[in-house]
């Protein structure tokens, strides 16, 4: 009898992600709620447990492979039906998704109540297969025959992008294939039928050779979701940026002067973004607008804060971006939100950070300034509505009551998402954040 | 052309044939003084006489064997079932006299007959009065099967019926009498839908929907419904049901490579289950998902509007399926 490993709903946009490495060779012996493989899903990375106990027996999808919701991962063979007749009660049978509410994907109690979820990307017949019993994507009639037909090997279709049932391809997906490599016809066109690659399948669809001094990356994993995220956001929200000047005198000062002590009585280092996500989670009660998010037509509102932090990997932030959520960032105090931050910073560094922890931001606050940029037109977290940027601090010659001064300034660069938010709006919006960083009214 | 309704077109159709041919002649509970349960016949009685449209007694065995006898004499009887439902009582003169006369015969007796009735359910009809039993004669050698939905085609197949030389099912859905409306030709025209015709009622891409009778004008709707959500429906009205259109059918499901198949009758061993064992028979290379049917519950058809509605198939169910067979 074999399990298998499905690849579960890891939250409520998710509908894909990226084998990253399997913890377990075929053949070797798991433990049920083992860790068995690595995802990479929306920014995180996380590891997936075993259905059940038993053997490792095929893996269906092999590193750096692209997987859908639902779709089969592995298959373990559990132990021989005979030994479960003989005593115990039979087993429950085990074709659900691992447990994943175990490592709290779909939110603890502290997740709102869903508003509209969108519904299952992939609608699945309850007595539809779509795989052979031996794991094989189920291939039908018509694209076999159309394969067939136009000399596409089997490994060739399994490359194929499918967006039937479990990601089997359809006939509309092979044909759309067929016609793309019409239009882009390979450079050697083979007289006959070309032969069946040898090479083991790689999801990329046409490979580039690369010339000399070149090298070419699959789109994968993380970048490939940052770029796809990136691109619906840029394509869905009409964006503008207004910036605004901030006097952070007060702010600089109250650093400088508390940072040691801040960190032997509470064991956090005083940063500037606590302040930061405090000023601008105040603000956003003020201006729930900024806190919403529009979804078919309706407006949804948000009054309560769950702020998202962008967060550069690798030194050069060359291993992408993260943004980790402060959950009720409304409810919790400067304090708890230093600790919080340094802690969600330093495991998402670590790459040991969970997906709910990255999920459900109403809000992201990004932080240019930190590798020294002045000024900056970031783009929204698709599909919130705006995204604040905090760019260097900098000391500048200000005019004061007609005098000269010279003050430490910081641009706060807010992009927001022109179809519910209009000029004025983002520019009092702002003024709050301004006034209550200017004033420095952190600890009333 | 002239705009009638789905019952006008029948009544036209069996008027105009009978003024046509004189051998045409008609039988049935309450059609003549009382022009029919429906009105189907309602004035032929005053125009043709009481030797062309005879009141029977209740008694659907004696109305078909009158019309197969008349017809094995060489006269061509239409017998009104007062419901399809009755048409049991006269099985056996479908099945085992009229079906059976021309092989028996040596092909030297036709027996040209209409067996026709209101049919199906959505009217609050209860058990006996909302059937849709057309399998039982799919299913019979030398019978034809005729189910309509529109005007036009009532009007050209009742016309084509009463022509041919074979006994014939008609299946006169009642839900359609009196709401559905349509043109059809003048009598001039001479104007005949042949029979084993299919018609595709609406093109699509995605789906080939395979229907008839009353289950045509879901179909439609669903189809309607779901362009919106970019699902192209393409509705085959099979119109005739026997002889079977499997062209038209495999032509449309080499284009589509998904069918769904829609009927009123209780889904088990219904006409679907042997269209689906054709295609798969005939084009099973050509299909891209498995082949999916809505029909009605297996059980019979209540009398309590939620339950009837329970038990038959609806637009619903047609948009359901479609978009698990789109997603497939």
């Amino acid at each position: 009898m074999a399990v298998a490993v499905i690849m579960p709903e890891l939250g409520e946009s998710i509908v894909e992600g990226t084998i990253v490495r399997w913890l377990k060779q075929e053949g070797d012996s798991v433990q049920e709620d083992e860790p068995i493989v690595e995802i990479m899903t929306d920014k995180v990375n996380t590891e997936l447990p075993a259905p059940a106990s038993g053997v490792l027996q095929q893996i269906l999808a092999p590193a750096n492979t692209t997987v859908k919701v639902g779709q089969e991962l592995a298959l373990i063979a559990t132990a021989s039906e005979s030994a479960a007749a003989t005593a115990e009660p039979p087993a429950a049978p085990v074709s659900a998704p691992p447990p994943v509410e175990a490592v709290g994907f779909y939110g603890g109690a502290d997740e709102p109540a869903p508003v509209a979820t969108p519904a299952p990307a992939v609608p699945t017949r309850s007595d539809g297969q779509t795989r052979t019993a031996t794991g094989q994507p189920f291939i039908s009639p018509v694209v076999s025959k159309i394969a067939r037909e136009h000399g596409i090997s089997h490994e060739e279709l399994l490359t194929i992008p499918g967006t039937g049932t479990g990601g089997r391809v359809t006939r509309k997906d092979i044909e759309a294939y067929l016609a793309q490599r019409k239009a882009a016809p390979a450079p050697k066109p083979a007289p006959a039928p070309a032969p069946p690659p040898v090479a083991a399948p790689t999801p990329a669809p046409q490979p580039v050779a690369p010339r000399e001094g070149e090298e070419v990356i699959p789109l994968v994993g993380m970048r490939k979701v940052i770029a796809e995220h990136l691109t619906k956001s840029y394509q869905t929200a009409v964006h503008v940026t207004t910036v605004i000047q901030v006097d952070v005198s007060k702010l600089v000062e109250f650093r400088e002067r508390n940072k040691e002590s801040f960190q032997q009585q509470y064991g956090v280092r005083l940063t500037y973004t606590p302040f930061f996500v405090k000023a601008c989670t105040d603000a956003l009660l003020e201006f729930p607008m900024m806190n919403a998010t529009l979804q078919d037509d309706q407006i949804i509102v948000r009054h309560y804060v769950h702020m998202g932090v962008a967060v550069a990997l690798g030194e050069k932030g060359e291993e992408g971006l993260i943004v980790p959520v402060i959950r009720d960032a409304h409810k919790k105090s400067l304090i708890d939100i230093a600790r919080e931050l340094e802690d969600i910073a330093k495991r998402a560094r670590n790459k040991s950070i969970s997906v709910a922890e990255v999920q459900g931001a109403t809000f992201t606050l990004t932080n240019p300034g930190s590798y020294g940029a002045l000024i900056g037109t970031p783009i929204i977290n698709h599909p919130q509505t705006a995204i604040l940027g905090t760019y260097a601090i900098v000391k500048q010659p200000i005019v004061i009551d007609d005098m000269i001064a010279i003050r430490p300034m910081m641009n706060l660069c807010l992009s927001y998402d022109h179809r519910l938010i209009d000029g004025m709006y983002a520019g009092r919006f702002l003024q709050r954040i301004k006034r209550a960083i200017e004033s420095f009214e952190f600890f009333k | 052309m002239r705009e009638v309704t789905f019952l006008e077109a029948i009544r036209l159709a069996m008027w105009e044939e009978m003024e046509r041919d004189p051998n045409v002649f008609m039988i049935g509970e309450d059609i003549g003084r009382m022009g029919g349960a429906f009105g189907v016949t309602s004035g032929f009685f005053e125009h043709f006489g009481e030797d062309r449209v005879i009141d029977a007694p209740i008694s659907e065995t004696a109305i078909i064997a009158v019309a197969v006898g008349a017809a094995a004499a060489g006269k061509r009887g239409i017998a009104e079932m007062q419901f399809i439902d009755f048409i049991s009582y006269g099985f056996d003169q479908v099945v085992n006299v009229a079906g059976t006369w021309l092989y028996r015969s040596g092909g030297k007796t036709p027996i040209p007959i209409v067996v026709r009735g209101p049919s199906g359910g959505y009217v609050g009809g209860s058990l006996y009065h909302s059937q849709q039993f057309e399998a039982w004669f799919f299913h019979t050698p030398g019978v034809k099967v005729v189910q309509p939905a529109f005007p036009d085609d009532a009007y050209g197949l009742m016309k084509a019926a009463i022509r041919d030389n074979n006994p014939v099912v008609f299946y006169e859905h009642k839900y359609l009498y009196r709401r559905i409306k349509g043109l059809i030709p003048y009598a001039s025209e001479d104007y005949i839908v042949r029979l084993g015709e299919a018609r595709i009622r609406r093109y699509g891409s995605d789906i080939t929907v395979v229907t008839y009778g009353a289950m045509v004008h879901f179909a439609l709707e669903a189809a309607q419904r779901l362009e919106k959500e970019g699902i192209s429906l393409e509705v085959i009205d099979l119109r005739t049901i026997k002889p079977l259109d499997m062209e038209t059918i495999l032509e449309s499901v080499r284009k589509t490579s998904k069918v769904l198949i829609v009927y009123e009758a209780p889904k088990t061993g219904g006409v679907g289950a042997e269209i689906s064992a054709r295609i798969t028979e005939q084009a099973f290379e050509w299909l891209d998902a498995p082949i999916m049917r809505v029909a009605a519950k297996d059980s019979f058809v209540p009398f309590a509007e939620p339950l009837e509605k329970f038990v038959l198939p609806s637009v619903d169910d047609i948009v359901f399926a479609a978009r698990e067979l789109a997603a497939y």
